[in-house]
């Protein structure tokens, strides 16, 4: 990953961390809300591999967790993230061809995102209310998620194939 | 592509001990982390970018959740709801039910006489975590400080938790974290109130023969000093009361009347009442004119 890209990356990430909590969060949506943040993280390792995926993870999640409307500790969301970033950059093989396989994927990611941090969460003594609730504001999250990938992972793939050259999914590297 | 996945690997490693480190440095948030100063700073930028942004997409906010609503005359809409929430906590008071006559004196006095300064949300949650916390655009410029109370039109949004100079993070009422003491208006039952991030908020009653019935109006209990909250200020109604036996304290659900996750205009307490009703609750000084004390004759 050059330079220019780690830029790039800082930058979208950015934009979704401040959209998630001004916009996505407020929309009122009944059960839930999108995390915009997961959506680019994912289209970022779909588009560049399990690097970027991991380093847009680290800094989107940092910076998410640092904004002053969110109250846990430094980092969590970032190790989540990471985690998200490794697992959708390593998986991004079995998903080209399809857009309903990449939809999935970010569905798939959206709930591992849900739960790894309410575990996490567990483990630091936060409460996270019952487990059921937190499965169902999961699994509403990826429906949503699901919904705003296609233009989310369209919008990375075009700012992807305008930084540079691109490195088609699926070819060896 | 053997060295290129080597590089991968090291690349995890290094990202997840970097998040792992900083978990363990900053577990005690709020508390004397260590990473409060740069949480500090960080808040001193973001807020304002994100009360900036807000202030841009507020419009693109209110569309998609004024579906389904008239979305189209939000600015009388706040008017009406600054009065609504006048006129509601007037109810809630006067719903008290049998009342002393003290009550009644503190309730009347209470009704209206909180001091709030006016702030937008303008940012909800951050990173993934379940918390409930949000930016106001009010900060200590304005006179807030930790610990107050923060209503909407409707009732009890939450209470502040951190302060920057123009911004404030508050941890709203449907947070897993928060517990508000609260009282059962008709019953005058008395309870505390926590949040499941999603849902209703759950309410647990000191008492556990307590009779409670289904919607019920359930408002704050109020705090010493009206800090962190304010006495009186509408919470929500009883939605389903659960009887479990053998358990120490019988539970209810409360359905709150904020919306959380469509909040705008909030009010933040600066001043409750409560010293002027002390004060208010002396008698009368005595009269020193001497009046007759047979009865006039009819």
């Amino acid at each position: 990953m050059t330079a220019g890209r780690a830029l790039l990356v800082g930058l979208l990430v950015a934009i979704a961390a401040i959209l998630q909590s001004t916009v996505m969060a407020r929309l009122g949506l009944p059960a839930g809300a999108p995390q915009l943040l997961v959506v680019v993280v994912v289209a970022v390792a779909l588009a560049d591999g399990p690097p970027a995926g991991m380093v847009a993870g680290f800094a989107g999640g940092l910076l998410a967790d640092l904004l002053p409307s969110s109250a846990h500790p430094l980092g969590q969301s970032a190790l989540v993230l990471v985690l998200v970033g490794q697992l959708a950059g390593l998986l991004r093989r079995d998903v080209t061809g399809g857009v309903a396989g990449s939809l999935l994927l970010v569905a798939v990611a959206t709930v591992a995102a849900a739960t790894g941090t309410a575990a996490l969460g567990g483990l630091l003594g936060q409460p996270h209310g019952a487990w059921s609730s937190v499965a169902r504001s999961a699994i509403v999250a990826a429906g949503y998620d699901a919904l705003i990938a296609p233009f989310v992972l369209a919008l990375v793939g075009v700012v992807w194939r305008h930084a540079g050259r691109r490195q088609p999914a699926g070819m060896p590297r | 592509m053997l060295r290129d996945l080597r590089r991968t690997r090291v690349l995890l490693g290094v990202l997840l001990i970097a998040s792992f480190v900083l978990v363990t440095l900053d577990y005690r948030t709020g508390r004397g982390s260590p990473l409060d100063g740069v949480r500090a700073v960080a808040a001193g930028v973001l807020g304002p970018v994100q009360a900036g942004v807000a202030a841009v997409t507020r419009p693109v906010a209110r569309t998609v959740s004024g579906i389904g609503r008239a979305g189209a005359t939000t600015a009388r809409a706040d008017r009406l709801a600054r009065d609504n929430a006048a006129l509601r906590e007037q109810l809630a008071l006067a719903r008290r039910g049998p009342a002393t006559s003290l009550d009644r004196l503190l309730g009347l006095a209470a009704a209206g006489r909180y001091r709030i300064v006016p702030a937008r949300l303008v940012a909800l949650g951050g990173g993934l975590g379940f918390s409930w916390t949000a930016t106001i655009d009010a900060g200590r410029r304005d006179g807030l400080r930790p610990d107050l109370t923060v209503v909407s039109g409707r009732g009890l949004v939450g209470r502040v938790k951190t302060v920057t100079t123009r911004t404030a993070t508050v941890l709203l009422a449907a947070d897993p974290a928060s517990k508000v003491g609260v009282r059962v208006s008709a019953s005058g039952e008395i309870g505390v109130i926590t949040g499941q991030a999603t849902g209703p908020l759950v309410l647990e009653l000191l008492d556990a023969h307590a009779r409670v019935r289904v919607g019920e109006a359930v408002t704050t209990f109020g705090s010493p000093g009206g800090r962190p909250y304010a006495a009186g200020v509408p919470v929500g109604r009883v939605g389903k009361v659960f009887a479990g036996p053998g358990t120490a304290t019988r539970t209810a659900l409360v359905t709150p009347y904020v919306r959380f996750s469509s909040l705008d205009l909030v009010g933040v307490v600066i001043a409750a009442p409560q010293p002027a009703i002390r004060r208010a609750t002396l008698p009368p000084k005595p009269d020193p004119v001497v009046r007759p004390t047979v009865p006039k004759p009819r």
